[in-house]
């Protein structure tokens, strides 16, 4: 009959995927077009008129020092928390699979912390470092906690980076316990027979076969740690001095409390090519190291 | 038999894509409709006094009084009005600016100056020949080109406030504020307060909204008292003609400020200073006085005991002591209500006219203002004693005139961003000449 013709294939296209196509379009696409299309307007966020500017927004972004400046120490804080966060995701998976006792109950405690919000978790840990830690401190005369780590940029960028690690290595962990599960037992023992010594056989049987839940875990954190928002706010404010403003920040403040709503649009799309490199480029080098058991 | 087939699945999943997509102009459409159509109704109901308008309130912390009012009129007049307040953490110019993206403006909407001054010449409503208007409405509200677009809600005002009392008790002197009209003056004070005991006789906040929108927009408030004077200034350090460090009085309330840091509570680490805690120190007597507004007396009650007295005086400069910055008290209309001339029937804008005048000429309106929210009105006329001390401390100022105009200009960010500046300079990160060239940076900025 006539199922091969143009016609006929539109038809079973949009039978089948025409709605999604639909809604696809109208949640994601349209509103990607409209806001590039913002970035070359001044809009201020509420007038009738956008005027058009072309790509001045463009060159606002790259004469914007403090947009590079928070954007360096998103860099910095991404590199060091993804580090933190799996590091310590992974022992705490490679714990609680070990057999110890009670490893269910520890499991669900490690992953409470992921289950309370960010702006919460960010108020009780600004309690924790404003009033706790001081109050300890100063009692057992501790140097290091006698004053508020909020208060200090270094140790307040610090503070955010213990937070991120408490509040996600929990889920973390979680990953990687089924990677580790899903490491087939046949091999673990052909290597002790083999004679493979514990940690030859994690190092070349266990962590090989584990490389998807990294790829994962690696993305999950990563693009996590980039769009940052919630816990700068409730935790440190981006401060002491604007000294922790992470860029999700920098670009809301752009957007909608400068009013240079074209120029913070230029700036989050530039935030999400950078984070779609490096998303991406992670995803694509992890899956080269996958191996087949 | 297999084509039918087919082709009743095409329709259905076409009728499918159909609604999907009528769905949307559905509800454009039909919001329009039902505009129409309340409007129209509101045509026809107009003349029973029955029309319904919305109002947005950005002072969260009297969202329930407001809506006791709103029942209230609605009783008396037959209005009904619709009070939602501006969502958890979104600023007033966020919500405005979505509710006006998404077609539905509230008539009333209670923003922030600087906001009124972006939208107003668009969206809102002339309101220079209402009544209330030569009664001091026009004096708190706000103008562009001598048009009044705004109505003020209520007066607030900073400086520094006092515990009298605690100071009475270490001087064993009579404490009149008005005495005090020298930084040099308050610093002897400072001095007699240490002397008797107390250890850190000031508060100052590490917030950047009390640095930078308050202490630091003093600068530009006092060069000559007026907003003209506020915005010719700026203009001034927008063009680079105007050198902050040379200025007089950016000088002078910045020696104050040394001043001020060398008696703070939090001097140790001032950053680390607690907004609720600050409130206490100076309610319950550990200090003697904070730099803050009349708004800080929600956190002061909850410290303080009845018997304590408090007030605020403006913040002294070492200037002569005739000159204003130390007679008057920055107070300005702080929450200006605009009414939208958009989407608004003119039976819709005609009720929100009435609605505001009832707050300022009939009894209840002015109970509402005065009593239940315990704002300081802007109007002469009404008379109700103000509740809290504070409060009575801006009256006074306001009644005698001795206020400074309030200055509406600074950019968004200015607050944050100079606030951030502020913060730095507090902690000892920078020094004058550093402060003064991170502001002249940020209003360079701002040439367009």
């Amino acid at each position: 009959m006539n199922e091969k013709t143009l016609a006929a294939k539109t038809k079973t296209f949009l039978m089948f995927a025409g709605p999604a196509v639909f809604v696809f379009i109208a949640v994601l696409i349209v509103p990607l077009v409209y806001g590039v299309y913002l970035t070359f307007t001044s809009w201020d966020g509420i007038s009738n008129n956008k005027p058009f500017v072309g790509l001045n927004n463009y060159i606002e972004v790259f004469k914007d020092k403090e947009f590079w400046n928070s954007l360096v120490l998103t860099l910095k804080y991404v590199a060091v928390s993804v580090v933190f966060i799996n590091l310590i995701a992974f022992i705490l998976a490679f714990l609680v699979t070990s057999g110890i006792k009670g490893q269910n109950f520890l499991r669900a405690g490690f992953f409470t912390p992921n289950l309370i919000g960010g702006v919460v978790l960010g108020f009780i840990w600004r309690f924790v470092f404003a009033r706790a830690l001081v109050s300890f401190g100063t009692a057992f005369d501790i140097d290091i906690f006698s004053t508020s780590w909020l208060s200090d940029p270094q140790k307040a960028f610090w503070a955010m980076i213990i937070v991120t690690t408490w509040q996600y290595s929990g889920y973390m962990m979680l990953i990687y316990i089924a990677g580790l599960m899903g490491v087939p037992k046949d091999l673990t023992e052909a290597a002790s027979i083999d004679g493979a010594t514990g940690f030859q056989a994690t190092r070349h049987v266990v962590l090989p076969m584990m490389v998807p839940s990294f790829v994962i875990c690696l993305f999950l954190s990563i693009t996590r740690c980039f769009m940052v928002y919630d816990l700068n706010l409730s935790l440190t404010e981006g401060g002491p001095f604007a000294a922790t403003r992470m860029v999700a920040m920098h670009v809301y403040k752009k957007a909608f409390e400068a009013k240079q709503y074209g120029t913070g649009q230029a700036e989050a799309l530039i935030l999400f090519i950078i984070v779609a490199i490096i998303g991406i480029t992670q995803i694509y080098l992890g899956k080269r190291k996958e191996v087949e058991a | 038999m297999k084509k039918n087939k087919k082709i009743a699945a095409i329709i259905a999943a076409g009728t499918f894509a159909a609604a999907a997509l009528a769905g949307c102009s559905n509800a454009a459409a039909s919001s329009e409709s039902s505009n129409s159509s309340s409007s129209s109704s509101e045509t026809s109901k107009a003349s029973s006094s029955s029309v319904s308008i919305t109002m947005l309130n950005s002072k969260m912390e009297i969202q329930p009084q407001l809506e006791e009012m709103a029942k209230k009129y609605k009783e008396q007049t037959g209005v009904s009005i619709e009070v939602y307040s501006t969502a958890n953490g979104a600023s007033p110019a966020e919500t405005i600016a979505q509710k006006y993206a998404a077609g539905d403006p509230p008539t009333l909407a209670m923003l922030d100056g600087t906001d009124i001054l972006t939208i107003a010449k668009e969206k809102a409503l002339d309101l220079s020949s209402e009544k209330w208007a030569s009664d001091g409405g026009s004096t708190y509200g706000i103008s562009i080109d001598g048009t009044l677009y705004s109505f003020p809600f209520c007066i607030e005002g900073r400086g520094l406030i006092y515990n009298k009392t605690i100071i009475e008790k270490l001087t064993g002197k009579e404490f009149n504020p008005d005495s005090i009209k020298s930084m040099d003056a308050l610093k002897k004070l400072m001095d007699e307060l240490v002397a008797a005991g107390m250890e850190h006789p000031m508060v100052i906040n590490k917030e950047d909204w009390s640095l930078g929108a308050h202490y630091l927009a003093t600068v530009y408030e006092e060069q000559d008292g007026t907003a003209a004077g506020a915005y010719k200034f700026t203009e001034g350090l927008t063009k680079g003609t105007e050198k902050l460090i040379e200025n007089k009085r950016f000088n002078t309330i910045m020696d104050t400020f040394d001043m001020l840091k060398e008696y703070n509570i939090n001097k140790a680490d001032p950053m680390a200073a607690d907004y609720d805690l600050n409130a206490s120190y100076v309610a319950e007597g550990k200090s003697a006085f904070w730099f803050n507004g009349n708004w800080a007396w929600a956190e002061i009650s909850e410290y303080v005991d009845d018997s304590t007295e408090m007030g605020i005086m403006p913040l002294v400069q070492n200037t002569s002591e005739d000159d204003f910055a130390n007679n008057r008290l920055c107070a300005s209309g702080s929450k200006q209500v605009m009414i939208d001339k958009i989407k608004a029937t003119p039976e819709q804008q005609q009720a929100a006219k009435d609605f505001l005048n009832w707050l300022v000429y009939d009894e209840a309106g002015q109970s509402v203002l005065v009593n239940d929210c315990s704002l300081v009105p802007a109007f002469k006329n009404i008379t109700l004693e103000v509740k809290d001390p504070l409060g009575q401390s801006i009256k006074k100022y306001v009644d005698g005139a001795n206020t400074i105009e309030g200055f509406n200009g600074c950019p968004g960010d200015h607050w944050s961003t100079l606030g951030a500046s502020m913060q730095k300079y507090l902690a000892g990160q920078i020094d004058r000449a550093g402060l003064a060239s991170e502001v002249e940076a940020y209003w360079a900025k701002q040439a367009k």
